[in-house]
């Protein structure tokens, strides 16, 4: 029993660790925080929710088309918001991503309502059992996908050219700019990415919790998963959002059911009295 | 090849070089001297782009670089290792060589200058899956060096080589820097250890407060009074004011 | 600088006279407007102390409007003898201590982690508060008894303005005062750097959880007049949304600046007013403002008022810090 908690509390836990690691992308090859991250994987998912429900579809273009759109999301807002305000200070910027945020949630709620909708689960809805466990082959899918896009992403950053440089702008962007690289586009890139790991969580989740436009409150889970597994690194990033949704599905095991609400601002809170450097610890200095 | 036409640049509201001009030939190594705080760093920042010159000109081989961007000033054969290397300290050597070569197309040809470099720094060549961050200081600053060269620079701008370095290492450096130097690359030191750069250099400039002071062949400069008691902690008559020169 | 001038002390003598009799010719509306006005002046006055002057974000200050408003409904109702002024003066004392206590721990957060940490004080206040029901009558809401002073019951907006308007105005004059002396000073200089304010002995602990202390005063005193004007609270009037139109509104109105802190009350409150009906309107246009405001006139309107005088700035407001590297890609502008 316990079991089958633990492992939909990892497959909630992948969630967080792609908002996570969306912003853990961005804040650490820019150390601009990205409040919007959320509102962005909840835009992506109404997208794909038009193209398939209403413009009628197909599925698997619905949701390549909706991935396409979350990119574009990503870039777009590098470009029309960070851009513009690049030499102000962070806490600017960070504002503006909160500014984002409210602009793209009533935006949602304009168009599409406040209303909740289904989403069709991207995986076939059936029960595997493996010894005592019973698992849910939709949990496993986002499980794996999880596991597969985080595979591709350190694929991509360690062993291609422009992962590389990407890598070598967050740690300097004097020497980045040095060697010949465009800074600027790898900022945007870093967005892009960002944004479509917002629009892959949103493809998960909402099945499962069902698409609204309150969906990018996700984006505090995220917070305090990144802090928690340590904010800036993204191994962190992973772990915090693994351990994250492992204890919110624990916790009303042993706990009155409504802790669930509030163990992301526990764990927000408890992180940063005790240790706020989180699990991973210190970030690296930048300079060498 | 390098010419520097009263160039003033700004940090902020305060004005770190003030009508500085200067000029490198083709395969000469030309230092510039001075103490913290005269502007040496600035002016090379200002020539590879990293900060845009508000008044005057700077033209290598001939075209106008100082309204371009870093990218592009790379692009043309300008390579600056910074002050303090400016490695990228989780990237392995390799990849930081790999990112010095960034603008280059052939791999092979990019194998070949790896080869290359670490003929010249076997030292690398062991540490070669370590991170930056974990060599010693003279690891990384051959490193810095090492990086500099792989986009085949026709100049580099070396900021500062000697800076934290044990003597002995010092010697090693400066006697690289004259072998690059030997093979076809000009070479604009920057050096707040003024007797090894007058050494090796040809030509210097003196900066003192953000305006050339002096400028002349570096024998002449070794006899000058000024640069020896101010550079060189050399007092009158050649005896020296500390055990110790600058 | 002389303000008080003969001429001025005149015209502001008449400007009060007419402010304090226009309440005999106003509709019962615009009278509540004016008073809103006037408690979230205070709210966005309390915010930029904390904000504005020594640059600590906090994304949770509906938490501090929650603390004032609940305890003012809760005293009032179990000791309805205690006058509204000693009733808000205490809701306003324990939301300064409660600010003070924050303000601790914050001490050791650095920018973000600052906002976030405020961000989970503002959701838990609110979550307290729901859970609480004992106490709070959590989701139902609380009606708040009306406020009596010597027999006499503040039972309409016009009445309320009289309980109202005077301490706000006394509260800003505080403000304007405390913004003046050293300490103001110190806050400011506490914002552009607190390295450099170190060094100039502006012993750091304390001024950055006074102005926790101080904020969370102004806003709890705040919290409980909104108890008595809306005479029904309940805890969705305090959650993160509200918390994050407190940051738009002193963004707009001007950080660092008790003018701008009420020119952002004034303007986000009469959106709002305007826009009663549309909610998702309204926050979509205080999104867009927000974010316009922060790219293109940061210092807000307050700034942009200084701007035209030419006077001195009054504060550093968002100058990039003195040791930053200007030649970082995010520090350029090509």
């Amino acid at each position: 029993m316990l079991l089958q908690v633990i492992v939909s509390g990892i497959a909630t836990g992948c969630i967080y660790s792609l908002m996570a690691l969306g912003l853990t992308l961005i804040y650490k090859s820019t150390e601009h925080v990205n409040f919007a991250q959320g509102e962005m994987a909840m835009i992506s998912g109404f997208l794909a929710f038009t193209f398939f429900q209403f413009l009628r579809f197909p599925v698997a273009l619905s949701l390549i088309l909706s991935l396409l759109c979350s990119v574009l999301l990503g870039l777009l807002m590098e470009r029309l918001l960070i851009r513009p305000a690049i030499t102000a200070p962070h806490f600017n910027i960070f504002i503006i991503t909160l500014g984002a945020s409210i602009v793209m949630q009533s935006f949602a709620g304009l168009v599409w309502s406040y209303d909740q909708f289904p989403f069709p689960t991207l995986f076939p809805n059936k029960n595997i059992i493996l010894g005592v466990v019973r698992l849910n082959t939709v949990t496993l899918g986002i499980i794996g996908t999880t596991g597969l896009l985080m595979l591709t992403l350190f694929l991509f950053f360690k062993y291609t050219k422009i992962g590389t440089a990407m890598r070598a702008v967050s740690q300097s962007q004097n020497a980045a700019l040095l060697m010949g690289i465009n800074v600027k586009r790898s900022f945007a890139l870093t967005w892009a990415i960002s944004g479509l790991v917002s629009g892959i969580a949103a493809l998960l989740i909402a099945p499962v919790i069902f698409l609204s436009t309150r969906m990018g409150l996700v984006v505090i889970n995220g917070f305090a998963a990144a802090i928690l597994g340590g904010w800036g690194s993204i191994p962190g990033a992973v772990l915090g959002g693994i351990a994250l949704g492992v204890l919110e599905n624990v916790a009303p095991y042993y706990f009155p059911s409504q802790i669930r609400n509030i163990i992301p601002f526990a764990v927000l809170v408890g992180v940063l009295v005790i240790k706020p450097t989180g699990i991973i610890g210190e970030e690296r200095r930048r300079r060498v | 090849m390098l010419e520097v036409e009263k160039v003033d640049t700004y940090y902020g509201k305060v004005q770190a070089l003030k009508g500085v001009s200067l000029k490198v030939e083709e395969k000469d190594i030309v230092t510039l001297l001075g103490a913290n705080g005269a502007g040496k760093t600035t002016t090379l920042r200002t020539i590879s782009g990293l900060i845009p010159p508000a008044k005057g000109v700077i033209r290598f081989l001939g075209e106008r670089i100082d309204n371009k961007s870093p990218e592009k000033i790379v692009r043309r054969g300008i390579s600056h290792v910074p002050e303090g290397r400016d490695l990228f300290p989780d990237l392995t050597v390799d990849e930081n060589l790999a990112m010095g070569a960034y603008t280059r197309k052939n791999r092979h040809e990019v194998q070949d200058s790896i080869a290359r470099v670490f003929n010249s720094f076997s030292i690398l060549k062991i540490r070669r899956k370590q991170h930056a961050g974990t060599l010693s200081g003279g690891e990384q600053q051959m490193l810095a060096i090492g990086r500099a060269l792989m986009s085949n620079p026709r100049l580099i701008l070396l900021d500062e080589p000697s800076l934290g370095l044990a003597p002995l290492l010092v010697n090693e450096i400066f006697k690289i820097i004259r072998e690059i130097n030997q093979e076809g690359t000009t070479i604009l030191l920057v050096e707040q250890n003024a007797n090894m750069a007058l050494q090796v250099a040809r030509y210097g400039y003196v900066l003192e407060t953000g305006k050339v002071a002096l400028q002349d062949q570096t024998e002449r400069l070794l006899e000058d009074q000024h640069v020896r008691e101010t550079y060189l902690g050399l007092k009158r008559e050649g005896r020296k004011s500390s055990c110790f020169s600058r | 600088m002389v303000f008080f001038t003969r001429r001025r002390i005149i015209f502001l003598a008449g400007v009060g006279a007419l402010f304090f009799l226009s309440p005999l010719i106003l509709n019962r509306y615009t009278i509540f407007i004016l008073n809103l006005f006037a408690i979230y002046a205070l709210v966005s006055i309390g915010l930029n102390l904390v904000m504005g002057y020594t640059g600590q974000i906090s994304a949770g200050h509906a938490g501090f409007l929650a603390i004032g408003a609940y305890f003012t409904a809760i005293m009032s109702t179990k000791m309805g003898w205690m006058p509204p002024i000693a009733v808000l003066v205490s809701a306003g004392l324990f939301t300064g201590i409660i600010g003070f206590l924050l303000g601790i721990p914050i001490l050791r957060l650095k920018g973000f982690y600052i906002a976030m940490a405020t961000l989970a004080f503002g959701v838990v206040v609110s979550e307290i508060i729901l859970q609480w029901s004992s106490l709070t009558h959590g989701d139902d809401g609380f009606r708040v008894p009306r406020a009596i002073l010597l027999g006499f019951v503040f039972d309409s907006d016009k009445k309320l303005f009289y309980l109202v308007q005077p301490i706000t105005i006394g509260m800003i004059l505080m403000a304007i005062n405390i913004v003046r002396t050293r300490v103001g000073r110190a806050f400011l200089a506490i914002r552009q750097s607190e390295t450099a304010s170190q060094t100039m002995g502006i012993h750091l602990a304390k001024y950055k959880t006074s102005a926790f202390a101080v904020s969370a005063f102004y806003t709890g005193v705040a919290g409980g007049l909104f108890a008595y004007v809306i005479t029904h609270i309940s805890p969705d009037s305090f959650s993160l949304g509200v918390s994050i139109d407190f940051i738009a509104m002193i963004v707009i109105g001007g950080m660092g600046s008790i003018l701008g802190s009420i020119i952002g009350a004034v303007i986000l409150t009469g959106i709002q007013q305007v826009l009663s009906g549309l909610p998702e309107v309204q926050l979509l246009i205080f999104g867009v403002l927000l974010i316009l405001f922060m790219i293109f006139m940061p210092r807000g309107i307050s700034g942009m008022i200084l701007d035209w005088r030419g006077r001195l700035r009054k504060g550093p407001l968002v100058e990039p810090a003195s040791d930053e590297d200007p030649s970082r890609i995010s520090n350029r502008r090509d």
